[in-house]
């Protein structure tokens, strides 16, 4: 098992990183920009190294700065935690190369995951079902209508250069083809130099449903599960439910045979989660899998009784799954997260300063990951996520109470948080029914936002 | 500007949790810097009454949680208060510090030395890359914080130089 472990993150996940070395006996190593200089993680960690100004550029995605650190700390592995270089294969070979073991899978599952035909490619290849896309570059809009036409609309043109919305378009018919086609090429071409198009299937109305899976290093994979994650605003998730309403034991146990096998054949290790969109039928398609931890892993933990950042932690070390996962994975009753961000819950602009007060509810079910106190500072530089509200009930019914109660009893003063809008959704009609998709927080913030 | 109004300033500043401020009004110019150490700097370029001397201190927030443990890194800024003349050299990476270009060999600088703009102090070995510490200003060396072979982190004082 390692004797230290260096966490090349900040925040909530720093600190549950934390948890998890401390409950295994293993040192804990933060490192912090001078923004952070009186965070939480850097209070908890046995060791604190400074390493740079506040940007990001210049502290937490240094990868110089973080392996020197590293070094002069003498540790043994390194946690990346989610987002910043959790899944940059560049450093986990860094990592590797300076004889620290990176807590993730291996950089060239890292790299083919990360580029989204290739990671599409590959699952096609093994048998997990992906939404139907071009094999390529679209040349023409004459090849575009043919292929949409085999396909069915509506089609959904991207650029193959990049992303963020740009150089893309949504098609529902022959008529607006041609002129839609060129018009996302001439956006591609002029955000990306490259003007190149691939096309697929489009859902009007998405549900995104994702799978937690575990690999050791020696082969064995497990599926723990799915977790649904549709209520979003501009992709980003705002609620995250386990188990979704959607997916039979059917569905769920086919799909977590598929995948076992799947991530078994590429060498896959660690946690991971594959994220796949559900259609108006109920069939999922694969769009991405992550391969790092997830914000929203609470909800599987609590369903599970399973701590995925533990696992991680063993399983890099060595271990078999079977001595990692003692107990057949079992889910039980229901449970949702909300993630409170410090922004005001109707403009959504980010809200940057001191806490005053800050009361964390409790009780039965529930639980917060959190990296805020009373009298702390939300700097400015880094994303607008404070807290992780997760509960747990018996089942759907009680969880969404436990949260509306548990919302009610978390008093922040001194910055805006999402918590008054989380408390809407809770009573929206359509999610309590478990009636939504990805389009939800659109209509709901379009009908006045449940006010 | 009265004494009144300038303490009511400060505690605005120390509820907003602002570093430094800088107010230029007619031919007043006031300057208000806190941190972390005891006492607060307040320059004002226009002699104002007497009054003004004896503006209150600031502290930093006294309900911040404890500062980190010492761990790998020494402390983060010198024990003695901030003396106006001194310019602290910081380190600007993280890594290892060594007061000579190679083992055996004198080091780069004493106490006492006078140095110039530009001029190496010390090595930072980071990754196995030799860096070199150059002085920003000249001066002489008065203070050293860092003993040879320690780890430091980004920020780290290393120096003072008393700037001529």
């Amino acid at each position: 098992m390692f004797n230290k472990i260096l966490i090349a993150n900040r925040g909530e996940i720093a600190l549950r990183v934390i948890c998890a070395c401390k409950e295994l006996g293993i040192k804990a190593v933060a490192i912090y920009s001078e923004a952070d200089r009186n965070s939480l993680h850097v209070r908890f960690a046995d060791e604190a190294i400074c390493i740079g100004p506040p940007r990001l550029q210049e502290s937490y995605l240094n990868i110089p700065a973080v392996i020197s650190a590293a070094e002069i700390a003498n540790v043994d592995a390194i946690h990346p935690g989610y987002g910043l270089l959790s899944e940059n294969a560049n450093f986990a070979e860094v990592c590797q190369a300076c004889g620290i073991k990176f807590i993730g899978p291996p950089p060239e599952v890292t790299r083919l995951m990360g580029e989204k035909e290739k990671a599409r490619a590959t699952m096609k290849k093994e048998g997990v079902p992906i939404l139907p896309g071009s094999d390529g570059i679209i040349g023409s809009a004459d090849e575009a209508l043919e292929w949409a036409r085999s396909v069915g609309f509506p089609v959904i043109v991207k650029a193959s250069a990049g992303g963020g919305g740009r150089g893309m378009r949504v098609i529902r018919s022959d008529e607006e083809l041609p002129n839609l086609f060129h018009s996302a090429q001439s956006e591609a071409a002029a955000a990306f130099g490259n003007g190149d198009l691939y096309m697929e299937k489009f859902i009007e109305r998405p549900r995104h449903i994702e799978f937690q899976v575990l690999a050791d290093e020696h082969g064995h994979v497990m599926s723990l599960g799915e977790r649904e994650c549709s209520i979003q605003r501009r992709h980003q998730k705002l609620v995250e439910e386990s188990p979704s309403v959607k997916v039979t034991p059917e569905l769920r146990e086919r799909i977590g045979g598929i995948l076992t096998k799947t991530l078994g054949s590429i060498g896959y290790m660690n946690a991971g989660t594959v994220e796949f969109l559900m259609d108006e039928d109920g069939s999922l398609y694969f769009i991405e899998m992550n391969t790092r931890i997830q914000v929203e892993h609470p909800v599987t933990e609590m369903t599970t009784d399973v701590d995925l950042v533990k696992s991680q932690i063993m399983i890099a070390a060595g271990e078999k799954l079977s001595s990692v996962i003692t107990q057949a994975v079992v889910s039980r009753g229901h449970a949702i997260e909300c993630r409170i961000n410090a922004e005001h819950p109707e403009r959504f602009t980010p809200s940057a300063g001191k806490i005053t007060v800050f009361n964390t509810p409790g009780g039965t079910g529930v639980r917060v990951d959190t990296a805020a106190y009373a009298e702390g500072v939300i700097p400015p530089y880094y994303d607008s996520l404070i807290a992780k509200l997760v509960v747990r009930g018996r089942d759907r019914a009680e969880a969404i109470s436990r949260m509306s109660r548990a919302l009610e009893m978390f008093v922040v003063e001194g910055i805006y948080t999402t918590i008054p809008l989380h408390q809407r959704i809770m009573r929206d009609a359509d999610f309590r029914a478990g009636n939504f998709d990805t389009k939800f927080m659109e209509r709901f913030l379009g009908n006045g936002g449940g006010k | 500007m009265n004494q009144k109004e300038i303490k009511e300033l400060i505690e605005l500043l120390v509820e907003k949790d602002i570093t430094e401020f800088e107010l230029e009004r007619g031919d007043m110019k006031l300057h208000v810097k806190r941190g972390n150490s005891a006492a607060q700097i307040v320059q004002v370029a226009h002699p104002l009454p007497v009054a003004m001397a004896s503006a209150p201190s600031v502290p930093a927030p006294s309900s911040a949680p404890a500062t980190p443990p010492a761990g790998a890194s020494a402390p983060a800024a010198p024990a003695e208060a901030p003396n106006a003349d001194l310019f602290i050299v910081k380190s600007p990476i993280v890594g290892t510090y060594y007061e000579a270009p190679s083992p055996g060999t004198p080091p780069f600088v004493k106490i006492g030395d006078t140095v110039k703009e530009g001029q190496v102090l010390c090595i930072i070995e980071a990754m196995k890359l030799m860096n070199e510490i150059e002085a920003e200003v000249s001066g002489v060396l008065v203070k050293a914080f860092i003993s040879n072979g320690s780890p430091v982190e980004y920020g780290l004082p290393l120096f003072g130089i008393r700037k001529q």
